[in-house]
């Protein structure tokens, strides 16, 4: 029996709003972390007018907050058409009458081992060229911001004595922090290759249907997803561990903000990390029981 | 959508749903002092008291990693206490 025999309206609306709190989640983080970007950088702008700064300091500034600034809209465009794009998609599908479908093996979850399989194998190449963009955007940003503090006097070899040589643990724990949402790629790569791949191989690709563009579609966001939702958190902590140290001695608004500004970041940070944690041992904690509900019963 | 998929994936981000409600709640902290900003910072730029309103003043990070682990444990048990609960419902009502 199909599941809109019992009650179309109501049911589909239900798979409506399910479907869609993880992407506006996902988008509001994104927006936030955009926003608190766009200001950081602003609000640095306005300190730096108020200081007597060489010209040539001004213009390496300049670009890179330009280049800063335009990384955030490109993101927070894209990652919205592809939501929208995906939502109406989704809804498309959602409200349009099923054949009926026989539902999955509880234990063995084939249909969405079937679907992961779909998705390691369309999306190795958009994973690769993602790493590549991801790496050298990150190279780009530590080479931009290593050279930028070469006319002010050695920023960086300021902060690497300030804090490495004096106190290795705080330079570790910063720099730690500020690769966060690398740790983040590495952990999704991790789980395309260690749960992904196996799966594809279980379930060779000739035996999917190769027509749902929802999979196809949702296979990309998925992977771009953490790359372009963080890609303005990387920006935001690079700049805030080498620019924000240096000013929050010298003024004491900046300072301030600084302080208020990193409470915010952590505050971020653990709500993601923490939501993440959160689901995915709840997840195995519920694989767990069931496995055991099951076994029981059968015995 | 499959109503058994439609669960599964409700009870999948229920947990962190509830961590989320939790976290804010804690960092939240209605019982917290408030605390005005610094002078030079208001006459500076009165938006700073927009971004960073008094109960982000108030908190410190210590406050703030103290209320990410309460959040985590606290969300845990409350799906686990959900889980159970649903558990030992359905198996009663299934027995004969």
């Amino acid at each position: 029996m199909s599941h809109y025999s019992i009650s179309p309206p109501v049911w589909n609306w239900y798979c409506v709003f399910v479907d869609t709190m993880g992407p506006v989640i996902s988008v509001a983080l994104s927006a936030w972390t955009g926003i608190l970007t766009v200001h950081w950088l602003h609000q640095l702008a306005r300190s730096l007018e108020r200081r007597p700064v060489p010209r040539r300091f001004w213009t390496a500034w300049l670009n890179i907050n330009k280049m800063a600034a335009l990384a955030v809209v490109v993101v927070m465009v894209s990652v919205g058409c592809m939501f929208l794009f995906y939502w109406l998609l989704h809804i498309a599908s959602l409200l349009r009458p099923s054949p009926v479908v026989a539902p999955p093996d509880f234990e063995e979850f084939s249909d969405f081992g079937r679907a992961q399989a779909f998705i390691g194998s369309v999306s190795l190449y958009t994973l690769v060229a993602a790493l590549v963009i991801s790496v050298l955007g990150f190279l780009g940003l530590l080479f931009l911001a290593h050279r930028l503090p070469k006319t002010t006097n050695g920023c960086t070899e300021w902060f690497i004595q300030r804090y490495f040589r004096k106190s290795p643990f705080v330079g570790f724990l910063l720099i730690a922090i500020a690769a966060l949402p690398l740790w983040n790629f590495l952990y999704d790569l991790s789980w395309l290759v260690f749960i992904v791949a196996p799966a594809t191989r279980q379930f060779p690709t000739a035996d999917l249907p190769s027509a749902d563009a929802r999979i196809r579609v949702s296979t990309y966001i998925a992977l771009l997803l953490p790359i372009l939702m963080f890609s303005p958190l990387v920006i935001m902590w690079v700049r805030t561990v080498i620019f924000g140290i240096r000013y929050r001695l010298v003024n004491p608004v900046m300072r301030h903000m600084f302080i208020q500004s990193m409470k915010w970041n952590l505050i971020g940070l653990l709500g993601i990390a923490g939501f993440k944690i959160v689901t995915y041992s709840a997840d195995y904690i519920l694989r767990m029981i069931l496995r055991l509900a099951f076994t029981s019963a059968s015995q | 959508m499959d109503p058994i998929i439609a669960l599964y994936r409700f009870f999948f981000y229920l947990p962190g749903f509830l961590f989320l409600v939790i976290y804010t709640l804690l960092l939240l902290d209605f019982s917290a002092k408030h605390v005005p900003p610094p002078q030079d910072v208001a006459r500076e730029s009165p938006w700073l008291a927009l971004w960073y309103p008094w109960w982000v003043r108030s908190l410190t990070f210590r406050g703030i990693l103290t209320a990410f682990v309460k959040a985590v444990f606290y969300s845990l048990a409350a799906w686990l206490t959900i889980i159970l609960v649903l558990l030992a419902a359905f198996s009663k009502a299934s027995r004969p």
